[in-house]
């Protein structure tokens, strides 16, 4: 249960994570420890929402953070994001691949 | 294909019948130091797997197990899985894999009706274990700590009790299916029978000694299970993943070089998802075949994967647990018999029944029937259920799969699957499957799945969809494809389709979702 009144992250970024989950899970505000696997984030929608996020914030995940415990819970979610916001080039160029497998 | 007319199958039945153990023992012999199987923790060659196989054999001998009793295996996708399998087998003990995502409550059932000697299971967390102590009332042994053990014993010590004598008839496998009875069933599959299937599909899609395979899917289920077999046959390695890896599953394929990917609906969709988000710069995956069957690989996306993956074929199959696989077809043979599943097994055969069970012409539609090597003992502790499945004939006692699945072949013997016998309804006098109005569905742009539940007695035909459109769109488009009596009365748009663990759709789950109000 968690009682921090003040969000930690951007609107948007709970909308989106809301978005691809069931249902019966989706309860805002979104608690930052939440289970998401628990909550029904299956495969699929793990792969849907890492598409919408980069989309809407012009990120690439590189393949190192792709694994369940970049997904596990919310907050997990935005570390990971946070750091990819900050290290990607403030024009997002499609033609450079700063992801190296 | 008259099913009737021979008793025995043709003499160049592939490969001679053995045990699992033995075809490990060759595999190791034969390409000691090639990459077995690989897990997210690192790979095991040939040689260690055999040693680790013989070891868990060890380790079942010092617990008491004794030939024919059960091990019920709770481990998921670990590299531990394939050790236990040939180990399980090469002591005489049968090995019933059930998925980690089994919940308790069938979990328990299964194993009062496997009545195992113990079980081995992953501690996902500290209450797991206790949790499933009671669920089964036996003994539970956790992964982990068995394999510190299993460790000690490798090599098995010279003092270690002979293993018991195997033979072919024995039962290696419980593979318990998914089925749409209440209680859980499991079919009971002897050594011969999982060798001779396994080397009739490996006679078809021809893996070989430097593919690698992905296992994504549970190896507690048959498809992902076989993946072990077929590729000790042909001394390739095996990669196997866990759902929590699926969402990096494309730096999975580039970075272990995977060039076999069996697939189910869900996993092409998700491999393709995962495609268009890669930088056009990166080289696509080595994959040169994609397998599928489980459930059948919608039109859309058999060319979405031949587009995100140039140069793979792709090999529909069709089967059920009961025979392991009926039919595969030839890598890229869709292109030339669009719809088909391919062409019975070699060594097999397969019949097109009426409802009478006498054997249907070519292009008729009827229950698809099976005999063959390759057709397994029954179901376990359920001998009416067998009765009705797997008939003997009168006169020679051979044995004839009655699948409960519907299809036809043409004039060249390629099998053409309907749908189950639960997925063909009669509408307004019209005989209709629900496969044919999913397919009508797809074939509307803007509708990426869709699932049909079949009329009932609390509510008419009914569509369920995953699209952008309005259900009011998604029917009229319908009803420029289908013929009234073939259009659902219903359009549900849901976000996604419930799967089973195996990546079917949850018919039974959309049934319950009927008796909730729409938003």
């Amino acid at each position: 249960m968690h009682s921090d009144p003040s969000t930690p992250w951007e609107r948007q970024f709970e909308e989106l994570v809301l978005g691809v989950l069931p249902r019966h899970s989706r309860h805002a505000p979104l608690d930052p420890a939440l289970d998401l696997k628990a909550a029904g984030l299956d495969s699929m929608a793990t792969v849907e929402l890492l598409v919408r996020l980069e989309e809407a914030y012009g990120v690439d995940f590189p393949d190192s953070v792709l694994s369940g415990e970049t997904f596990a819970t919310p907050a997990a979610l935005w570390r990971v994001l946070t750091t990819q916001r900050a290290t990607a080039a403030p024009v997002s160029g499609e033609e450079e691949a700063p992801c190296a497998s | 294909m008259d099913l009737t007319a021979a008793a025995r199958p043709p003499a160049a039945a592939p490969g001679p019948p053995g045990t699992l153990g033995a075809l490990l023992e060759r595999a190791a012999a034969a390409r000691p130091d090639a990459r077995a199987v690989r897990d997210r923790a690192g790979a095991w060659t040939y040689r260690r797997l055999d040693g680790h196989a013989r070891a868990f054999a060890a380790w079942l001998a010092e617990r008491g197990v004794r030939r024919g009793e059960r091990v019920l295996a709770r481990v998921g996708n670990r590299r531990e899985f394939a050790a236990m399998l040939f180990g399980t087998a090469r002591h005489g003990a049968v090995f019933v894999p059930v998925n980690p995502a089994m919940r308790p409550f069938h979990l328990t059932q299964v194993a009062a009706d496997c009545d195992p000697a113990l079980v081995v299971a992953r501690a996902d967390d500290p209450a797991t274990l206790a949790a499933l102590r009671e669920a089964t009332g036996r003994p539970v042994h956790e992964l982990d700590a068995v394999w510190r053990r299993v460790e000690g014993l490798r090599p098995p010590p010279d003092t270690a009790a002979v293993p018991p004598r195997v033979s072919p008839d024995d039962l290696a496998l419980l593979l318990y299916t998914s089925g749409s009875t209440a209680a859980p069933k499991a079919v009971m599959c002897p050594h011969s029978s999982v060798l001779f299937a396994a080397r009739a599909i490996a006679s078809r899609l021809r893996y070989r000694a430097d593919d690698v395979v992905l296992a994504a899917l549970p190896l507690s289920f048959d498809y992902g299970l076989y993946q072990i077999l077929l590729a000790a046959l042909a001394g390739a390695e095996v990669v196997l993943t866990e759902p929590d890896r699926h969402v990096g599953l494309h730096a999975v394929l580039r970075e272990h070089g995977v060039t076999v990917v069996p697939v189910v609906p869900s996993l092409a969709e998700m491999l393709l998802r995962l495609a268009g988000r890669e930088r056009s710069a990166a080289a696509p995956p080595p994959v040169r075949l994609f397998t599928n069957t489980g459930a059948a690989l919608t039109a859309p996306l058999v060319a979405g994967l031949r587009r995100a993956f140039p140069g793979a074929a792709v090999a529909p199959m069709f089967g059920l647990t009961e025979c392991k696989r009926i039919t595969v077809l030839k890598p890229d043979g869709d292109l030339a018999k669009p719809g088909s599943v391919g062409t019975a097994l070699p060594g097999t055969r397969v019949a097109i029944l009426d409802e009478a069970g006498r054997p249907l012409p070519p292009g008729h539609t009827g229950q698809i029937a099976v005999r063959g090597p390759h057709v397994m003992r029954g179901y376990w502790r359920a001998p009416e259920l067998t009765a009705a499945r797997f008939r003997p004939d009168p006169a020679t006692g051979e044995v004839t799969l009655h699948t409960g699945d519907f299809g036809h072949l043409d004039e060249d013997g390629h099998l053409y699957f309907h749908g189950r016998r639960d997925d063909l309804f009669k509408r307004r006098g019209v005989l209709t499957g629900a496969l044919e109005i999913e397919a009508a569905a797809l074939d509307i742009d803007g509708v990426t799945a869709a699932a049909v539940l079949p009329p009932g007695p609390d509510a008419d035909l009914t569509l369920f969809a995953v699209t952008e459109l309005t259900p009011g769109r998604v029917l009229g488009s319908l009803g420029e494809r289908l013929e009234g009596s073939k259009v659902p009365a219903v359009c549900r748009v849901v976000p996604a389709l419930p799967l089973t663990p195996n990546g079917k759709t949850d018919k039974q789950r959309l049934r319950r979702m009927l008796d909730t109000p729409q938003r």
